[in-house]
């Protein structure tokens, strides 16, 4: 979506940190470390735009889905929100905050309150906005949101554990919708749904983001599904993002050696294709002793001496941006640059 | 639903029968009613005789039971040996006392423990928690009758606060069911926290937050109305313990409840009394389990009573 690169970015999250503390205990006492599941991500969503994030789990994903509405508390970087940082601001302003960034989560079954009716679901938002002055027209407005998401009004009295799971998915989604977002967090929101319910759901996410406007960071690991859906894709590796770039860029020709393996394990439909699967070397390294320098060296085929010193900066190269030392940067000056789109 | 309860009931039936029949024959294990009537002097064999007959022990023991079984179909629990009062009327007199009291240990039990557990969940890993913790590992590990006699030492002798002891007025109540109330307190408290903490690692938790409540919101609409289950049903079974737990304090507090009622007629042999207090506290307690397994279905939409009538 070449739009996107003159407008305004809706939100900018940089640096993003979250470092778990554990404790390691040796024959002499404890010993203060930290699992880095985040480890410095920046990116910026625009209007009306639908990012992807993928990954293989254990990346920081949702990790990062969750920072952005500080339903986990970053342990540093900052998310601008309409030029205020989030991840600074009192959890009253950050409550009302909600309204504007909402989430969908993976599993439908242990996201909705099991003692609630969904009329009741997606009324709360309703009132605690103060988007429907009455329960009145409340009730109506949720009518509504539950008939664009298919869902009927017999539906409306009815609890959670009464739906499938692809039915419960769209309470889920309408509740989102409610308060009408401008930026809905979706961590994996069908993974957890059968392949034919999937196309379903997608489809319906697609159309509302039409109709609304809203933008979308789409949480996945299924590259097809990231590969329907969105506009622009983040790959990220042991809580960095490695690669950012435009869908048909990445899909035609990506450029971290990382995300060359990660496309490379998608079944191909064309049989005969030439096209070699990249398979890795070695496990992902563990998070609380990450290698230094760059850290994909270990399992890279392409790594020279700078990958193990170096942390290789998420900068533009080749008109997009790519946080590897085999690509030269686009401008001298990139590395203090701020990332933008391409 | 109609279905259930009738099943329940004769559940109920049944537990009261095999109730009887433990209660009837142990309690005759305990000796001869009569001799302990004529403890004071020496009474002649046709005096003893005409006793045993005059209160039918001189009847085959099964014959007995089935008199009583009989009666006890009719709801008439026979005649104390003691006082020749009918143990309907003398169960109905101390049924009162007894009930209040454990409602209002309850009450005292519930006002504790919520806040003390909530707080504890909420607040898990820091002092209040810590603090929470060990209220409830003390709650647990005293003597009721300990902490009874303790409450009068202070708040009744050295204080004059409260009454030591006794029935009627409102002050009465104060150190039986405060007693009563902080033990139970102690494990009611470990229940709520450890299902709020359930509760509160529930997704939709994260959901709720996400629709921009206040936080006490999220804790009291969602996590609380979740986390109630097992401690309702916990209560309900407490309640039943309750009643007959207060034996111990209806004593310490000379509280005219059935616990006292029969403990008096152990210690007198008073056959009838034993059975009819035993057997209401039997029935006191199918029936609030009954009413338990029926608030599962206001409190969880997921459970239908009885199940297969939805």
């Amino acid at each position: 979506m070449t739009t996107t690169t003159t407008a305004e970015p809706l939100l900018q999250v940089r640096n993003l940190q979250k470092h778990f503390p554990i404790k390691k205990s040796t024959l002499f006492g404890g010993q203060k470390q930290s699992v880095k599941a985040v480890d410095g991500v920046s990116f910026d969503v625009y209007p009306g735009e639908s990012l992807g994030i993928v990954g293989e789990s254990g990346c920081g994903k949702s990790t990062t889905g969750r920072m952005l509405l500080r339903l986990l508390e970053p342990t540093g970087g900052e998310v601008i929100y309409q030029g205020r940082d989030i991840a600074q601001i009192s959890a009253g302003e950050m409550r009302m905050l909600r309204k504007d960034i909402q989430i969908v989560f993976q599993d439908p079954f242990a996201s909705l309150n099991p003692r609630m009716r969904v009329r009741q679901i997606v009324e709360e938002p309703l009132m605690n906005f103060r988007i429907c002055a009455s329960r009145k027209e409340a009730r109506q407005r949720a009518r509504e949101i539950l008939e664009q998401v298919g869902l009927g009004e017999n539906h409306m009295e009815r609890f959670p554990h009464e739906f499938s799971g692809g039915q419960r998915q769209r309470i889920g989604i309408a509740r989102a919708l409610a308060s009408e977002p401008k930026l809905i967090i979706a961590d994996e929101p069908v993974s957890a749904l059968d392949v034919s319910i999937q196309a379903q759901v997608l489809n319906l996410m697609k159309s509302l983001q039409k109709e609304y406007g809203f933008s979308f960071v789409f949480i996945s690991h299924d590259l097809s599904v990231v590969k329907h859906f969105c506009d622009r894709i983040g790959v990220m590796y042991l809580g960095k993002l490695v690669e950012v770039a435009e869908k048909k860029d990445l899909y035609a020709k990506p450029m971290h050696p990382y995300a060359q393996a990660l496309l490379s394990a998608i079944p191909r439909t064309v049989p005969g294709s030439t096209k070699q699967r990249i398979v890795l070397q070695g496990d992902v390294p563990s998070p609380a002793n990450p290698p230094a320098g760059c850290p994909f060296n270990p399992r890279c085929p392409a790594a020279f001496s700078d990958c193990t010193e170096i942390v290789p900066e998420l900068i533009s190269r080749e008109g997009r941006q790519v946080a590897c030392h085999l690509y030269p940067a686009d401008d001298p000056q990139a590395g203090q640059q701020q990332p933008t789109a391409v | 639903m109609a279905k259930f309860i009738l099943r329940r009931l004769f559940h109920a039936v049944i537990v009261v029968f095999v109730i009887s029949l433990l209660i009837f024959f142990s309690i005759r294990l305990t000796g001869d009613p009569v001799a302990v009537m004529f403890a004071a002097g020496e009474p002649s064999q046709q005096a003893i005789d005409n006793l045993t007959a005059e209160l039918g022990l001189d009847q085959p023991i099964w014959v007995q039971y089935g008199i009583f079984l009989r009666d006890l179909i009719t709801f008439d629990l026979g005649t104390s040996f003691r006082t020749g009062q009918s143990v309907s009327s003398m169960v109905a007199a101390t049924i009162g006392p007894t009930t209040l009291l454990a409602a209002a240990g309850m009450a005292v039990a519930i006002l504790i423990a919520f806040p003390v557990g909530i707080v504890s969940a909420v607040k898990r890993g820091t002092v209040l928690d810590f603090g929470g913790r060990m209220f409830s590992l003390i709650g647990i590990s005293f003597p009721n009758f300990w902490l009874g006699i303790m409450l009068i030492l202070i708040f009744a002798v050295m204080l004059g606060w409260f009454p030591a002891s006794g029935y009627g007025t409102p002050q009465h109540f104060v150190l039986p069911a405060i007693t009563l109330g902080l033990i139970l307190s102690g494990i009611l408290s470990r229940l709520v926290r450890s299902s709020m903490l359930e509760v509160l690692n529930q997704q939709y938790i994260a959901t709720a937050h996400s629709k921009g409540l206040r936080s006490w919101v999220v804790i009291f609409r969602h996590g609380l109305r979740n986390a109630l289950i097992p401690t309702v049903t916990f209560m309900g079974v407490q309640f039943g313990g309750l009643l007959a737990g207060t034996v111990i304090i209806e004593q310490v507090f000379s509280w005219p409840g059935l616990g006292r009622m029969i403990i008096d007629a152990i210690n007198a042999r008073d056959y009838p009394v034993v059975q009819g207090g035993v057997i209401v506290l039997a029935l006191i307690t199918v029936a609030v389990n009954l009413l338990v397994d029926l608030s599962y279905s206001i409190l969880n939409p997921r459970i239908k009573a009885g199940g297969s009538d939805s």
